[in-house]
């Protein structure tokens, strides 16, 4: 009885996730050579990991170095069993395994780092969604605006942090206009947004973030807005409602569903 | 407008690198060819490049991650969904895939992995093929793939296999010659005898690739020009075949498009000069 | 009441400024996005031998620490931390 399909696979698939596992009489060729290639396919699987999530996280490579990027990457493919054949959506679980990886806890932004270019992988990915506009905005009834709900566009992500992640992405950026903050302990607010086809990031002071967060989160721009200056008397929606719609940062109502 | 997508002479794998040469100008190559699993998302910068260039270029799509000869493949009818939704997308001139498996329950390896020669992995990827094609509603092509190592349990030919399943499926073939010399290299397959086992079945797509010469293995890098060996091949297929869409694919330190569309004359150039030799590929 | 009136007309006249002078909003066609590198990570070559043997010796599996010593532009940010905390 020839050893089933399934086992032989499973076989050499063990072999690549453990250098260890046997593989005695699985290949033609004497057994120094078949493990040196075995070792081939393994390195190829690890590389092919670290392209991946470098891919994704550029920022944190460039934190952490190639070594222990490349170290990372293949610590993570071993552990987190992903089953999509898209390559591009490896890193789902990525940000969660550096924020708890022991050997990085002295760097413990690392973490939203990674949370944050993970934000910016989907952004860059995300559907091309209708965005609101003013004229949508303008021909509501001022008498109901107070009462919409606005729903944020998919490329739309808010995030915040214990540690100046915002500043520690612009700094790594080709056109750096920030300089990586000597001590990164500060609380950051962003928005992860795409305005056409780049990805891209904008700091929030703490009354935008609250407006935007309420309204993500389904309250009525009325309700918003009073989040927005009850958490700072300095948030101005006359100011900030025009950067929202030309950030392009919500998605153009549904109308069938509106009316 | 678009143009008719149907596939014919002399392509190149659209790679992110070159996607400011293609929308700046147009260069001259017939076709292009896109890894699909690169524009599965939702929308965005990729999609878009692809659909803006796609009324100007027949396109191929080209599959990776379908494994389709894995034995346990719970990903397998999510990815063919995403698959056939790009392919409504684009209308594709070509939809092909690779000789290959995956995945390990729950777990896909990300990886083009060689497939046990079977008879009950036949069976498997004849079953596999006819699901997929019938998902995407139309011929799928399958390509042969470079391997480091070969089963013991192996019972034939790699292009014995895709020649079979060709036959009882309808699926088309998509012969990498490159891979050819690479297995020849790697496994002393002899890469002719490997085109005969093809017979009759011409090949509805050629790849060519460069690949790395190292001390234990020949390693299918796709980061150099194609080899003067693997030119020979070609034109052999050529001569065998007569022309076939011939796709150039650089995956590894891609070089400026100029290189690219240097190795695309190359290949019309060898295509052109391939003498035809008859009766070879009969039955 | 007062304070969501206030709140209220200051975003009706924000909206009103925008549909009044659309330039202020269309940011959109304008960017032309060169120098988007974001390369797609699915491809069907096989890395290099250099690359594919970093992956083959035995203590490749053992934890290895030295590579998870972090060398990059994070050692520039004031050294070790204290997780959760601001202060």
């Amino acid at each position: 009885m020839p050893e089933a399909l399934a086992d032989l696979q499973q076989r050499f698939g063990a072999a690549l996730l453990d250098p260890d596992a046997p593989t005695a009489g699985l290949f033609r060729g004497p057994s120094q050579h078949t493990a040196h290639c075995i070792a081939l396919y393994r390195g190829n699987l690890a590389a092919n990991w670290g392209k991946a999530l470098g891919n994704a996280c550029p920022v944190l490579r460039t934190l952490v170095g190639e070594d222990c990027f490349a170290a990372l990457a293949r610590q993570y493919g071993r552990c987190h069993a992903h089953d999509e054949g898209d390559l591009n959506t490896l890193g789902g679980g990525f940000a969660s395994f550096v924020a708890n990886f022991e050997a990085l806890a002295p760097y413990p932004y690392l973490g939203d780092v990674a949370r944050l270019e993970w934000a910016l992988h989907r952004s860059h990915y995300a559907l091309d969604a209708p965005r609101l506009d003013a004229s949508q905005l303008a021909a509501i009834d001022p008498a109901r605006i107070e009462t919409l709900q606005l729903r944020l566009h998919p490329a739309t992500t808010l995030l915040t942090s214990p540690w100046a992640i915002d500043d520690i992405w612009f700094a790594h950026q080709p056109a750096a206009d920030r300089s990586l903050p000597a001590d990164p302990r500060r609380t950051s607010r962003m928005v992860v947004l795409r305005p056409a086809w780049r990805a891209t990031v904008r700091s929030l002071a703490a009354g935008e973030y609250a407006a935007l967060d309420a309204l993500s989160c389904g309250a009525p721009l009325g309700e918003a807005l009073e989040q927005g200056f009850d958490t700072d008397p300095r948030f101005d929606p006359a100011t900030a409602i025009p950067g929202w719609l030309a950030e392009g940062l919500f998605a153009a109502p549904n109308l069938s569903q509106e009316n | 407008m678009t143009i008719d997508s149907t596939i014919h002479g002399f392509g190149i794998g659209l790679r992110a690198e070159h996607y400011r040469d293609f929308l700046d100008a147009r260069p001259a190559v017939d076709w292009l060819e896109v890894h699909a699993e690169n524009y599965f998302g939702d929308g965005g910068w990729d999609l878009h490049v692809l659909e803006t260039l796609r009324a100007d270029y027949p396109i191929s799509v080209h599959g990776v991650g379908l494994g389709i000869g894995s034995a346990s493949a719970s990903h397998f009818e999510r990815h063919l969904d995403r698959l056939a939704a790009l392919a409504a997308r684009v209308d594709p001139g070509l939809v092909s895939e690779h000789l290959s498996w995956a995945s390990l329950p729950g777990r896909h390896l990300g990886d083009l992995l060689p497939m046990p020669l079977t008879p009950e992995a036949l069976e498997l990827v004849c079953e596999r093929v006819e699901r997929a094609q019938s998902r995407l509603g139309r011929q799928l092509l399958l390509e042969n793939v470079s391997s480091h190592l070969r089963f013991e349990a192996d019972t034939m030919g790699e292009t014995d296999f895709l020649a079979t399943v060709a036959r009882r499926t309808g699926c088309g073939v998509l012969l990498d010659v490159n891979n050819l010399y690479v297995n020849q290299r790697n496994h002393q397959e002899d890469a002719r005898a490997a085109m005969d086992a093809l017979s009759k079945l011409r090949p509805a797509e050629i790849h060519l690739a460069g690949h790395l010469v190292t001390e234990h293995s020949v390693v299918d890098h796709h980061g150099d020009r194609v080899a003067e060996p693997v030119w020979a091949l070609y034109r052999d297929a050529v001569a065998r075949f007569g022309p076939v869409p011939t796709l150039i694919e650089w995956d590894t330190d891609v070089p400026p498009l100029a290189v690219l569309l240097d190795e695309v004359e190359r290949a019309r150039l060898a295509a052109a000069s391939a003498r035809p030799t008859a009766e070879v590929c009969h039955a | 009441m007062n304070k969501r009136h206030f709140l209220i007309a200051a975003a009706v006249a924000g909206i009103a400024a925008v549909a009044a002078n659309p330039a202020l909003a269309a940011k959109e066609g304008k960017e032309k996005c060169y120098g988007i590198s974001k390369a797609g990570a699915n491809d069907c070559a096989s890395t290099t031998g250099s690359h594919a043997c970093a992956g083959q010796s035995k203590a490749d599996n053992d934890p290895n620490e030295w590579k998870y010593v972090a060398s990059g532009t994070c050692t520039e940010m004031g050294g070790s931390l204290k997780p959760g905390g601001k202060n």
